[in-house]
């Protein structure tokens, strides 16, 4: 059972969302039911929903009354719809700019996206992976978060609607390099991993006018994470995280974990990050509102401006008679509040499927090497949750087992992208969970793993860990073959 | 779910994982469903499939080479037999089908006619490379279909030996339905290839609660997955492919116009979930299908079986007219805005709603 990295080479892993309006109802109770004999009269639902299929992902928080599950339905449908470019009837507004049309095209069947195809010469051209993006930046400044490259931003778009006279702001070549090294038993390994460079900038004016050249800008190459049991997070409060976190390594046993903090763009008040690669998003509602703006060009609520730079905008998008809805006051939108409002329902309630074989002898073997080796000290295994700050009631004062800190971590060279993020270093990345990661194959048809995707498997994912994680990695790579495939066996049974 | 499976999971949870316990065949019935399923239902559809879409492909080829009437007849009656074993295998739309990328590949709906319009009038090569490399909405069966029939309801129907004329004086068309033919034979044929074999899809879910199975530890799962995909094409079926042009009297959501082939697509669904029920391409039980494990209740299973049989029977009267003379279109049926029409429609998506929850009491 040791773990053999996936054949895909070359593969276009565009998938289309199916017109269907989620999972039925009826597979929702079924999902529930084998869990039944556990619920007693008055007891709450219970956290997790028993899925191990290729929806595994895409199930409603059990117990759910009919409107939610309503409104569920509803934030399904809009996460799943493409946007499409101006003039056309439905859902127009897509671009100038984007990175692709719809939530559902990078997070498929809720799940994480695909990095670019690993040729086996050569490289890939990132139109090839929808599903990964690159966040740019010219600098950080820890209280307002990274500088945004002149024309561009802090996300780059590499797709672009051509009949709005819209250019990509830039071609992105991947190049895929290997290094090889040696668990303590001899046997061999090879780790990969992604270089991106830019060509091609749409407004290179834009960029010397200002000071800078091309090796100036910061690339931050994220491949979209699985979404399901994001709600949860949003309720954890903040003295948890801040308790776990231990920024000078006061205890000395190397792992420090720090707390984010992030802009909230309603208030505009500095509050604790939670969502994000790099805790880089206070709540849902502003990620997927960053999302339908940065990663679609689809103005909402919170982002009522068009993303593109200079040379990407037209007329229209600067000009707030254009557009202007007199009967609101206020420019239209292209998702407006009810969109917004019923995807972040969906992707606070997507539940988290139970973890399976707990009691296999091997799987608890695996469970306390786990433990033995560091890993629980930042995948922390059980949290528990405090009021939902929008009063969601099931996802309050529950007992999760999220495997995460939430907390950023320095994981080493190896992993870093040098981009800073508000507090978060270019080493930094926050403690992704691993709930339901054993699933990650069934329902996305690859294991690939980390932020950009440049693992192979979950033995490679572990032996990238490096920084605070050394340790942790260096007590991995020494267990014999057969302890190893018990840890790797645990992880499965997430 | 049924008690029968689920007494059965603890032990097919220890077979699954620990390598050190033999497999225990306590109560083999989900584990033969699945075997057979896996080879006999749903790789033989995608054999099937693939070996029409090579028919297919010949045809097309053969079509841009002489536009006759007799090669556009052939390359039409091709048309709908892949299309028929695609619309089948939409019973269980998991694994490579969708991880893979062939569903936009090879169906994406609507089609951008936009674009498609700028391929036959631009000069791109129209070489394999560069058909793999387009979006879904300019290939695949709907892009073939447009090229083979072309005209949408209500201007009326383009003879065979129009279409060789329009062929004739159009080369770059028949060049584009060639390439369109040879890449959507390659998708059909590698979504074969990929259930095939010792490290196939197939033996991932034939090999369920086995160590052979990396995606399937659990029967249970590998069975649940079988029930969601049926469930997945119903419920796709009443809700958008009846539902949506019922509700809105839109044209724009239903797919196979131009071959006026969306009735037969929908009927192939339903033999799909007859497929995965019965454990067979030929609708003839094979006593390894899914009606197996739910075979505990003898109503529940015959409700099962009348209600694939009412379902099939409704969508067929879907665009019967009152005079017996001809029937319409599916498309015409929703466009005629007849009372008469509507009520077959929504007696079909009734039939479909109540199919899923025959099958839920049968299978939960
Ligand atoms: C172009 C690909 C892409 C698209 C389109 C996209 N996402 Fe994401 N998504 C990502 C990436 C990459 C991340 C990690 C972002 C980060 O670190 O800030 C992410 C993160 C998220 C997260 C947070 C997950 C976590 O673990 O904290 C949620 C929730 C989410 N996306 C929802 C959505 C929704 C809703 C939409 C549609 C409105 C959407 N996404 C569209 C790529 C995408
Ligand atoms: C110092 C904190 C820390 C420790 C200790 C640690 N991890 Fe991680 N782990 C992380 C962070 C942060 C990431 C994300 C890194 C990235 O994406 O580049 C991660 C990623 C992972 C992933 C990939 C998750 C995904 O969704 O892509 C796996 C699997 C994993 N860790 C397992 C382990 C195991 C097993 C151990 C113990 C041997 C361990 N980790 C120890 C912090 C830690």
């Amino acid at each position: 059972m040791r773990e053999q990295s996936t054949a895909c080479h070359g593969v276009r892993r565009t998938r289309r969302a199916r017109c269907r309006a989620g999972l039925p109802a009826w597979l929702y109770g079924l999902a529930m039911l084998s869990l039944a004999p556990a619920i007693a009269a008055g007891e709450r639902p219970p956290v997790t929903v028993d899925s191990a299929t290729s929806n595994a992902f895409s199930h409603p928080l059990p117990g759910m009354n009919d409107a939610q599950v309503a409104r569920f339905t509803r934030g399904d449908a809009d996460f799943e719809t493409p946007f499409v470019s101006g003039g056309n009837a439905i859902r127009p507004g897509l671009g100038p700019v984007f990175n692709a049309a719809s939530c559902e095209s990078c997070h498929p069947r809720d799940s994480r996206g695909a990095p670019p195809p690993h040729p086996v010469n050569g490289h890939t051209n990132l139109a090839d992976a929808e599903s990964l993006l690159l966040r740019v930046s010219v600098g950080n400044d820890p209280d307002a978060g990274p500088t945004p490259v002149p024309s561009m931003g802090t996300q780059l778009q590499q797709q672009a609607v051509a009949g709005a006279g819209a250019v990509p702001e830039a071609n992105v070549e991947v190049h895929w390099r290997t290094r090889t090294g040696r668990y303590a038993d001899g046997t061999a390994y090879e780790l990969r991993w992604p270089e991106f460079t830019l060509t091609g900038l749409a407004d290179p004016a834009a960029l010397a006018a200002a000071g800078y050249t091309i090796e100036d800008i910061r690339i931050s190459p994220r491949v979209a994470p699985p979404i399901h049991g994001r709600g949860y997070i949003e309720a954890i409060p903040d003295a948890t995280l801040l308790a776990l976190a231990d920024p000078a390594d006061a205890d000395g046993d190397g792992i420090s974990g720090r707390a984010n903090r992030v802009l909230d763009v309603g208030s505009g008040e500095r509050v604790i990050g939670r969502i994000g690669l790099k805790a880089n998003n206070p709540s849902l509602r502003q990620q997927n509102a960053g999302a339908y703006h940065q990663d679609m060009g689809v103005t909402n609520p919170v982002f009522p401006g068009e993303s593109a730079g200079t040379v990407n905008r037209d007329a229209a998008d600067d000009d707030p008679e254009l557009g202007w809805n007199s009967a609101t006051g206020r420019p239209d939108l292209e998702a407006g509040e009810r969109i917004l409002g019923d995807v972040t329902f969906y992707t606070q309630t997507l539940a988290v499927p139970s973890r399976r074989f707990v009691d296999n002898p091997e799987v608890r073997h695996g469970e306390r090497l786990f433990e033995q080796a560091g890993c629980a000290a930042c995948h922390v295994p059980r949290l528990a949750t405090g009021e939902h700050p929008e009063g969601i009631a099931l996802l309050s004062n529950r007992e999760i087992a999220p495997y995460s800190d939430f907390l950023l971590h320095d994981m080493g060279e190896g992993l870093a992208d040098g981009r800073g993020d508000f507090l978060a270093s270019g080493r930094e990345w926050r403690t992704p969970p691993l709930w339901g990661i054993g699933l990650n194959e069934l329902v996305t048809g690859h294991r690939f793993f980390l932020h950009d995707g440049r693992a192979r498997g979950l033995a490679e994912a572990i032996l990238w860990h490096g920084g605070e994680a050394e340790p942790a990695r260096e007590r991995f790579r020494h267990l014999s073959a057969a302890d190893r495939d018990a840890l790797l066996l645990f992880l499965r049974s997430l | 779910m049924n008690t029968r499976i689920f007494r059965l999971t603890p032990l097919a949870l220890l077979a699954g994982l620990n390598l050190a316990v033999p497999t225990v065949h306590a109560e083999p019935v989900a584990e033969r469903v699945l075997e057979h399923t896996a080879e006999h239902v749903i790789t033989r559809n995608y054999v099937r499939l693939a070996v029409a879409a090579d028919r297919l492909a010949d045809r097309l080829t053969a079509l841009r080479a002489t536009p006759t009437a007799e090669h556009v007849i052939a390359a039409r009656a091709a048309w709908r037999e892949a299309r028929a074993y695609w619309e089948t295998g939409e019973a269980h739309l998991f694994g490579p089908v969708d991880t893979d990328g062939h569903d936009p590949a090879m169906d994406s709906w609507p089609l951008d006619r936009r674009e498609l319009a700028g391929l036959i009038t631009g000069s791109a090569p129209l070489d394999g490379a560069h058909i793999a490399r387009l979006d879904g909405d300019v290939k695949g069966f709907h892009a073939i279909e447009f090229l083979l029939w072309n005209r949408p309801v209500g201007e009326g129907r383009e003879s065979a030996a129009q279409a060789a004329g329009r062929l004739a004086d159009n080369p770059r068309q028949r060049e584009l339905l060639a390439a369109l033919g040879a890449d959507l034979h390659d998708h059909a044929a590698a979504m074969a290839a990929a259930w095939q074999g010792s490290e196939g899809h197939g033996r991932q879910l034939a090999g369920a609660g086995t160590p052979d199975s990396r995606l399937y530890p659990a029967v249970r799962g590998a069975v649940q997955e079988l029930v969601e995909g049926m469930d997945g094409i119903a419920d796709e079926l009443a809700a958008a492919k009846l539902g949506e042009p019922l509700a809105s009297g839109r044209l724009d959501g239903v797919e196979s116009p131009w071959a006026r082939n969306t009735r037969a697509d929908m009927q192939h669904n339903v033999e799909g979930i007859r497929n995965l029920w019965l454990g067979s391409l030929d609708g003839i039980d094979s006593g390894a299908g899914l009606r197996a494990i739910a075979a505990r209740q003898d109503a529940e299973v015959e409700a099962v079986d009348r209600a694939l049989l009412v379902a099939a029977g409704r969508l067929a009267a879907i665009g019967e007219t009152d005079g017996g003379n001809g029937r319409l279109a599916f498309a015409e049926a929703v466009a005629s805005g007849e009372e008469a029409q509507q009520v077959r429609i929504q007696a079909a998506v009734e039939a479909v709603r109540d199919l899923q929850a025959r099958l839920e009491e049968a299978l939960h």
